[in-house]
């Protein structure tokens, strides 16, 4: 967008009475200079599109013209190690290196998952073993810690039931028992009582 | 007739017509973009090198570009900015002086070694002097006189306040005045 009428008043304002020179430039430029270059600028850009990464490392001599060859002699060389391996069950050092046994290669992953299976099988058992040990241990010491306390014959409520058991006949007695006999297991209950 | 910029960007967009459209674009703001860059580095060489790497940042931002900008302003500021990114490298190449008066004293040498040089040309002591101008001044005095760029547009293209542009600008016409009196 020019400005230049603004431009000029304001340079009259600032300056009067100067003279301010042409806005020609001095300078010069090649001949043609400004007719070859867009279609140079555009080459550029459209080059800088397929311009590849530079990479910072070096690659030895004529590497790429051997890839292809020496890759197909090492899967030959392989392929030929595999089936001896099959054959004989043996491991091979050829010349391109150390081949590796395909037995073991195929037995590891099957041990290992066989081992991690006897683990885990062992360990619920320990596990679940101990929590039973642990459930018994309470309820022994707790169940005959109670029935000590009850049936003890220090206890008062012992003497008090015994003394006055003593006073009842036997005909009551039996009586009692035939009445309240049920076929049912009674329970002994500590808290009623106390 | 150059074509609108709202139909160099349709252009650009399509991938049948992007080259085309950048073609064209080059065409369009190719001397502006020189002479502005021209006018900060001197030497020929060194404007075009300049100007080459501004088209191509433009071929590859130009794709990201928001039309809120004006274009024209887009491309003056990324012309600005390379500029002064060369001059900063070249001082630090040691090719052009770290201090503003020494860096304008070189500048004016190779003006002076230039085959067209002639002392008695106006247009030559203009130039001469503005290389005398603080960077800041020299950038917003050509923007305004030659490029004949609104202080709107200097604002966009620069980042400085229309204000302090002003300003800027009148202390640059101020200072020419005397020097050109002077000469």
């Amino acid at each position: 967008m020019r400005h230049s009428t603004e431009i000029e008043k304001e340079l009259r304002e600032l300056t009067p009475g100067m003279v301010w020179p042409g806005k020609d430039m001095p300078f010069h430029v090649p001949a043609g200079y400004f007719d070859h270059l867009p279609a140079r600028i555009a080459e550029d850009a459209l080059l800088s599109l397929n311009k590849p990464i530079d990479i910072p490392y070096e690659v030895p001599a004529g590497y790429f013209d051997q890839l292809s060859a020496q890759v197909v002699n090492r899967a030959l060389a392989e392929a030929a190690g595999e089936q001896n391996n099959t054959s004989n069950n043996r491991s091979h050092e050829g010349s391109s290196g150390k081949m590796v046994n395909l037995f073991f290669k195929k037995v590891i992953p099957y041990a290992a998952a066989a081992l991690l299976g006897g683990i885990l099988v062992t360990g619920a058992f320990l596990f679940t073993e101990q929590r039973v040990g642990t459930g018994c241990e309470t309820l022994s010491t707790g169940n005959l810690t109670a029935s000590h306390t009850v049936l003890s014959p220090d206890n008062e409520l012992y003497k008090d039931i015994s003394f006055k058991m003593q006073s009842l006949s036997d005909d009551e007695i039996n009586r009692y028992l035939e009445e309240n006999t049920s076929t049912e297991t009674m329970e002994w209950q500590p808290e009623e009582i106390n | 007739m150059p074509p609108e910029d709202s139909l160099l960007l349709q252009w650009y967009h399509a991938s049948a017509t992007r080259e085309k459209g950048f073609t064209a674009l080059v065409s369009k703001y190719q001397q502006p973009l020189y002479w502005h860059i021209r006018r900060m580095v001197i030497n020929h060489a060194d404007a075009d090198d300049v100007l080459q790497n501004v088209f191509l940042k433009v071929w590859k931002g130009l794709a990201n570009f928001r039309e809120e900008s004006n274009l024209y302003t887009w491309l003056y500021r990324i012309a600005t900015n390379e500029s002064l990114s060369f001059i900063e490298r070249e001082k630090r190449r040691g090719l052009v002086n770290m201090d503003e008066e020494s860096a304008g004293a070189s500048a004016q040498q190779q003006m002076k070694a230039d085959a067209h040089f002639d002392e008695k040309k106006l247009e030559w002591k203009l130039q001469l002097a503005i290389q005398q101008l603080p960077e800041k001044q020299r950038v917003v005095f050509n923007l305004r006189y030659f490029d004949e760029m609104g202080y709107r547009e200097m604002s966009e293209v620069l980042q400085t306040s229309e204000g302090a542009l002003k300003a800027s600008y009148h202390h640059a016409v101020k200072k020419l005045e005397e020097m050109l009196r002077e000469s």
